[in-house]
């Protein structure tokens, strides 16, 4: 079933790992023509024979990552060398990652005995795997009965010592990995003892301690003197006593699916080792995907014993929790036998209350409980563990940079808040001690949700908790009205089969609910799936779509973010939608490139074009608004989220939300990248912008700070940053006024609208957008704005549309700044703008991720510039029907993930009289000039 | 409380803070008593040369970034027990990188960190140099052993030892990650600017260079100029020390112009926080892969790893961020070299942007 999952992205897989060959294989070229002392070839390992060896899987990084298919022995080894016949087997942990257990290791030596050290492994399948522990010239079989029944043979000569990676070409990054240690024939390796460089021999190691670095978790296991090996789990305290030799293997794993990895900065507390090749004396080394970094050090020489802590030092992996100790004791504490074996103390491990998720860019399914979908929901993101469990994070489906944020916990929870300051590529892993509700999520993306209930066994039902704190630090009870939103929420998001579908009305609107009970405040146990169709009903009905009766000028583009064509492994499409017949007329996949996660769009002054974010990955991609043919895609940065043009420059201004500033990109037709603007000052907390807006003069620009809780305010003439603005938690969409007087700052996680003075950098005024809303009871007294995301003011300047995630759309009186209206939305509401209405006025249209409709809103149909009469003028359907025209064959989750929205042609001010004349034509003179003249 | 002069109070509030720690410490703790036992061969270590006592304090400064200042520095020879006052080779303002530290192997270091914020918990945690459990500069969840760092009210000192086997430039920087004793978590603070560096001068006093393309040892005391690059994920922050004029230390801010005089020994001193890899890159330039002959010319450095190399300066350069991101972010600067000693004397090298 696993195996299925991924092959899809078995091609992918494959071209990059012949990247990774050519690392490897030049690491080991690189290392052997440095190393001192006799030369030696420069294969590291020579495959003997291919046998059943194209299955592309393990040890295939061993073999035939080395180019040379030819017997080769290096002419200087002995002919001494043993032959090991290995098997090992895969098996599927409690976690449900995937491990090697080692079922038969013989040696048989030159000397014609036979030698079984199966005994010297661990009996169960283990993290990192068996350690294939080798000399010089020896050659090795290696058998291994895979998942799914087959079994392949991998044969190979050790012709060079080192330490080497194997690793399986589909499931190489999440459990199936592992090292061949190769010894030196003399036996003699490299140490620093006393402040020298000295060599030594393997019989003086007291122990070998092998890290695997992966996502942002130590993966340990150690090597006793007399050959035996003990999986150390995650996170381990290696222990050793004071002025023992112990030899480490620092390895670096995966993702093989993301052509940068994930790499790490190995430091291990007051111990310094040789940078081997080199005479360099070091304590921090760059780790890469793939690469193993070997080196012995003299326990607590010169620095006596301690809790020294060894850790990653990329600053968001060692908040993500990368981090454990290496205990040195003083010498001769623990003469437990002649060889003073010390335990070593293991961390968590996936046999015992742990849960894994895999970070993906799949829809629904961006955090995936490797178990897959244990509450019958359709929902891979739900983890229960016992009190006092691990979670493991594992960034290795996506492209993306992303982070691993506590957004709901039990009160007082220890470890809470768990988040990071920067978005990164790698894993995150935390204990989860008290039991209670703990939601993740992706401060980035978030709705990547999370969910692991800690439950306290000796309790009825699942424990909840008493009280949940959410990010912004409000409390509530479990039994609250907010509690149970969120819970619905989450199983909305995280469950394609309970998203909204248009297409077909007749079929009511059913939500899957676990039927489970849970333990929520004062101990009262409830059923989930019970109380919250008490509380919102089930097998609702959807109100029809409906076409507004006047139609709009021009064409609405909507990206459906999650929508899935057979020519990607990614989602996402762009949708057209024909404002006079208010059908769908295009989608654009763009498979040429594999568009990942399409959010955000704009065009460049003459409507021909699209600019097209790609969230998920680097880049931002330009095509043709007509035909729908890819222009060009262009590498910007982590995660751009939003672009829009300067009015005068017509130059593209692309927000990166995984990074800290604004990347500029010249004007149609050269599309070079000249400049990227930095919104803090230097070694500043890293903002991380997401939707930003740009004054109608080209004069301002308004960033919104994911992860600093700040709005910049950059002045484009002056080339610099007016100011900050302390506004919400994690502000992620910014409105503007036509005349740039005021900006409008959605602060997403904290329900609030920030109104700002533009020119000042002041904060005006702050509306709390659940003011009508009672968080226990969930009665409304009025309009309400939960998680408010894009938020643009009229181009008439009249009036304020916000899409907010807990399906409202909320209008706001810009002459009052109150909000005077609520309409209803769709579950994840998220995207607005503006477009012209034929003969005058304007449509905002709102895309909802969880839906496949767009709602299109009047704000002021009987145009006398007072929105109190706002209303829905219809919904569209964002299915593509047989007349749509297509890049690829449609294949899931039709028109959903419902985000930017862009109208054709561009009629906020600044931009609408830049219009060509075709386009001015189709529009009122007062569109044409929206604040100059009076209505 | 901060009194360098005598030795011997020194020794007292050592014992003092050592003492703390140790009634501090749980007595279920078994490590923590391992640490109150002496270890001979430490003991042993502890003849050094020269020891640097050295008061640094640490403030804030605009948009939420914290750094280090020097308020004294005193050499004492540890044979004759003379002291020397540097203070004045450093700059008296709040800056990022924090003040450099360059000792040889054989000295140790004695630094008291004052909390000059009022609030927070800030530390020091030193890399290349030798230090026992106590002087780790991180937190008693994680050292088993005490908070080491500096409340707004108490100072805590830290003690290194530049044994031999610790020659290099290496970074220090504050290490309380996670939540502290006063409840207020002070993530980041080593992105946000407590950082900077140590250089300890081989014992040999050689180091290895690479002249006019060929490598060879130089003198330590042959070095004109060392400068220390600061990569900080989106800029390179400068300092440099000049010991043309008897060790001056200037900090040069944000991707400074670099200058020295013609065919002078220069060191370059590169080092790494924060999130990302970068690859340094001169134009023109070429320098020894540390700790071997081959020649390079760029260089991927990972946070907190360190990249260090000697040239003779004979060429116009620039160095910068071969990225096509943070060159577009001005994560460049250059390598300007004068004509002459005597000309280069009236030249500082050149602070782009200041705090």
């Amino acid at each position: 079933m696993i195996h299925n999952y991924y092959n899809n992205h078995n091609r992918w897989i494959k071209k990059t790992n012949i990247l990774f060959a050519a690392v490897i294989a030049s690491l080991i070229f690189t290392s052997t023509i440095t190393s001192v002392g006799v030369a030696k070839g420069t294969e590291s390992f020579i495959p003997i024979t291919q046998t059943n060896n194209n299955d592309g899987k393990v040890f295939d990084t061993l073999s035939s990552k080395v180019s040379s298919n030819t017997a080769y022995r290096n002419p200087l080894l002995n002919s001494s060398s043993d032959v090991h016949d290995i098997v090992i087997q895969e098996q599927v942990l409690p976690d449900g990652e995937p491990a090697y257990k080692m079922i038969q290791h013989m040696v048989n030596q030159s000397n014609g005995t036979k030698l079984n050290i199966t005994n010297n492994y661990s009996t169960i399948a283990t993290i990192p795997g068996p350690a294939i522990v080798i000399s010089e010239g020896d050659s090795a079989h290696v058998t291994i009965n895979h998942l799914d029944g087959n079994i392949t043979r991998e044969d190979f000569v050790a012709s060079n010592p080192g330490t080497y990676v194997y690793q399986d070409d589909e499931l190489g990054d999440r459990g199936l990995y592992g090292v061949v240690i190769v010894n030196p024939q003399d036996k003699m390796i490299e140490a620093l003892i006393n402040g020298n460089i000295t060599s030594i021999s393997t019989d003086e190691l007291d122990k070998e301690v092998l890290l695997f670095m992966v996502g942002s978790t130590f993966w340990g296991m150690e090597i006793a003197k007399n050959g035996t090996q003990t999986p150390l789990w995650t996170n381990p305290v290696p222990v050793a006593e004071e002025n023992q030799k112990i030899r480490f293997h620092i390895v670096g794993i995966g993702p093989s699916s993301n052509p940068n990895g994930h790499s790490h900065t190995f430091h291990l507390h007051a111990h310094r080792w040789v940078d081997p090749g080199t005479s360099n004396i070091i304590d921090v080394k760059e780790i890469h995907p793939g690469k193993t970094h070997v080196f012995v050090i003299d326990a607590g020489d010169g620095v006596g014993p301690g809790d020294w802590q060894y850790h990653c030092h990329v600053f968001s992996h060692m908040e993500a929790g990368m981090m454990s100790t290496f205990r040195i004791l003083p010498a001769n504490t623990t003469l437990s036998n002649d060889t003073r074996v010390q335990n070593s103390i293991p961390g968590a491990s996936p046999y015992h209350n742990f849960a894994s998720f895999s970070v993906s860019d799949e829809p629904a399914k961006w955090f995936k409980n490797l178990k897959g979908d244990i509450s019958n929901t359709g929902s891979e993101s739900l983890a229960i563990i016992n009190k006092s469990g691990t979670v493991n994070f594992m960034m290795d489906s996506t492209n993306g940079v992303h982070t691993v944020t506590s957004i709901i916990n039990p009160k007082n929870a220890s470890h809470m808040p768990f988040s990071q300051m920067m978005a990164y590529k790698g894993g995150a892993i935390v204990a989860l001690e008290e039991p209670g509700l703990y939601v993740f999520a992706c401060s980035l993306h978030p709705f990547m949700l999370a969910a692991v209930i800690v439950d306290d066994p000796d309790t009825e039902g699942l424990d909840l908790g008493e009280e949940l704190t959410l990010v912004n630090g409000a409390t509530i009870p479990t039994n609250s009205e907010l509690a149970l939103k969120l819970l619905k929420t989450f199983f909305i998001a995280t469950s394609p089969s309970n998203w909204q579908d248009y297409t077909n009305v007749s079929q009511p609107w059913h939500v899957s609910y676990p039927d489970v009970d849970v333990r929520v405040t004062n101990g009262t146990v409830v059923n989930v799936k019970d109380v919250l169709e008490k509380t919102y009903g089930q097998n609702i009905t959807l109100a029809p779509l409906s076409n507004p009766t006047v139609p709009a000028v021009g064409e609405i583009w909507i990206d459906t973010q999650f929508e899935k064509t057979a020519g990607k492994t990614k989602p996402g499409t762009a949708t057209a939608i024909n404002g006079t017949t208010w059908s769908v007329s295009k989608k654009v996949s763009l498979p040429e490139i594999n568009m990942n996660n399409p959010h955000n769009m704009w065009t460049d002054k003459n409507q021909d074009l699209i600019y097209q974010t790609q969230w998920f990955d680097n880049r931002t991609t330009i095509f043709d608004r007509t035909t729908g043919h890819l222009v060009k895609d262009l590498q910007v940065g982590d995660d751009p989220s939003h672009v829009m043009t300067g009015t005068k420059s017509d130059e593209l201004y692309i927000a990166l939300n995984g990074e800290d500033g604004v990347t500029v990109v010249s004007s149609n037709p050269g599309f070079n990248l000249t400049n990227y603007i930095l919104l803090q000052s230097p070694a500043a907390p890293s903002t991380h912008p997401h939707g930003h807006w740009m004054s109608s003069d080209d004069r301002f620009m308004v960033t919104p700070d994911a992860l600093t809780g700040t709005t910049t305010i950059y002045d484009m003439m002056q080339d610099k940053i007016v100011g900050k603005v302390k506004t919400g938690v994690s502000p992620v969409a910014v409105g503007m006024m036509p005349d740039g007087s005021k900006s409008y700052v959605a602060d997403f996680f904290d329900s609030t609208m920030s109104i700002i003075n533009t020119a000042n950098a002041t904060l005006i005024k702050k509306i709390n957008l659940l003011a009508n809303y009672d968080p226990i009871t969930g009665n409304t007294t009025g309009p309400v704005g939960f998680l408010p995301i894009q938020t643009p003011v009229s181009p008439d300047g009249q009036y304020m549309v916000t899409a907010n995630t807990g399906g409202t759309i909320t209008i706001l009186d810009t002459d009052t700044d109150q909000i005077v209206k609520e309409l209803p939305c769709d579950p994840g509401c998220h995207g607005v703008n503006f477009g012209a209405k034929k003969g005058g006025g304007y449509y905002a249209y709102v895309s909802s991720t969880f839906s496949n409709e767009a709602i299109v809103v009047d704000g002021d149909p009987n145009g006398d510039g007072n929105p109190v009469d706002a209303s829905i003028a219809g919904k569209l359907s964002l299915v593509a029907s047989n007349d749509t025209k297509v890049d690829d064959e449609i294949t899931d989750l039709e028109g959903t993930g419902g985000q930017g929205v862009l109208a054709i042609p561009n009629v906020y001010d600044g931009w609408v009289q830049n219009l060509p004349t075709y386009w001015k034509g189709l529009l009122t003179e007062k569109q044409q000039n929206p604040i100059t003249i009076d209505p | 409380m901060y009194v360098y002069n005598l030795i011997k109070l020194k020794s007292i509030v050592t014992a003092l803070a050592v003492g703390l720690i140790v009634a501090n410490s749980i007595p279920t703790n078994s490590a923590a008593n391992v640490f109150a036992q002496s270890n001979p061969k430490i003991e042993q270590e502890n003849h050094h040369v020269r020891s640097h006592e050295i008061e640094i304090g640490v403030d804030e400064l605009s948009d939420d970034r914290i750094a280090y200042n020097l308020n004294s520095y005193l050499v004492r020879d540890v044979a004759s027990n003379e002291t020397i006052d540097i203070t004045s080779n450093y700059t008296n303002e709040t800056t990022i990188p924090g003040p450099t530290i360059i000792v040889n192997e054989g000295d140790e270091v004695i630094i008291t960190l004052v909390n000059e914020m009022g609030w927070g918990f800030p530390g020091v945690h030193t890399h290349g140099a030798h230090y026992k459990i106590t002087s780790d500069g991180t937190l008693k969840e994680l050292n088993k052993v005490s908070d080491q760092a500096a409340s707004p009210t108490k100072p805590f000192t830290f003690e290194w030892d530049a044994a031999n086997g610790t020659a290099g430039s290496w970074p220090f920087h504050d290490h309380t990650i996670g939540r502290n004793v006063l409840g207020k978590s002070m993530d980041g603070l080593e992105t946000v600017g407590l950082f900077s560096s140590i250089i300890i001068n081989p014992s040999d006093g050689k180091v290895n260079a690479l002249i006019n393309g060929v490598p060879k040892q130089v003198n330590v005391s042959d070095i004109y100029k060392d400068y220390i690059l600061y990569v900080n994920d989106d800029v390179f922050w400068g300092t440099e020390i000049d010991y043309s004029k008897g060790g001056k230390h200037t900090q040069l801010g944000t991707n400074p112009t670099l200058t020295a005089p013609s065919n002078s020994i220069v060191r370059f001193n590169i080092q790494s926080i924060g999130n990302e890899f970068h690859n340094f890159t001169m134009d023109n330039i070429e320098w020894l892969s540390p700790g071997t002959n081959k020649v390079i010319k760029s260089h991927v450095i990972g946070p907190l790893a360190n990249h260090v190399f000697t040239i003779e300066a004979n060429k116009n350069s620039s160095y910068y961020d071969n990225s096509t991101i943070n060159l577009l972010g001005g994560m460049k600067g250059n390598f300007v070299v004068t004509n002459s000693v005597g000309e280069q004397a009236t030249e500082n090298s050149i602070n782009r942007e200041a705090f």
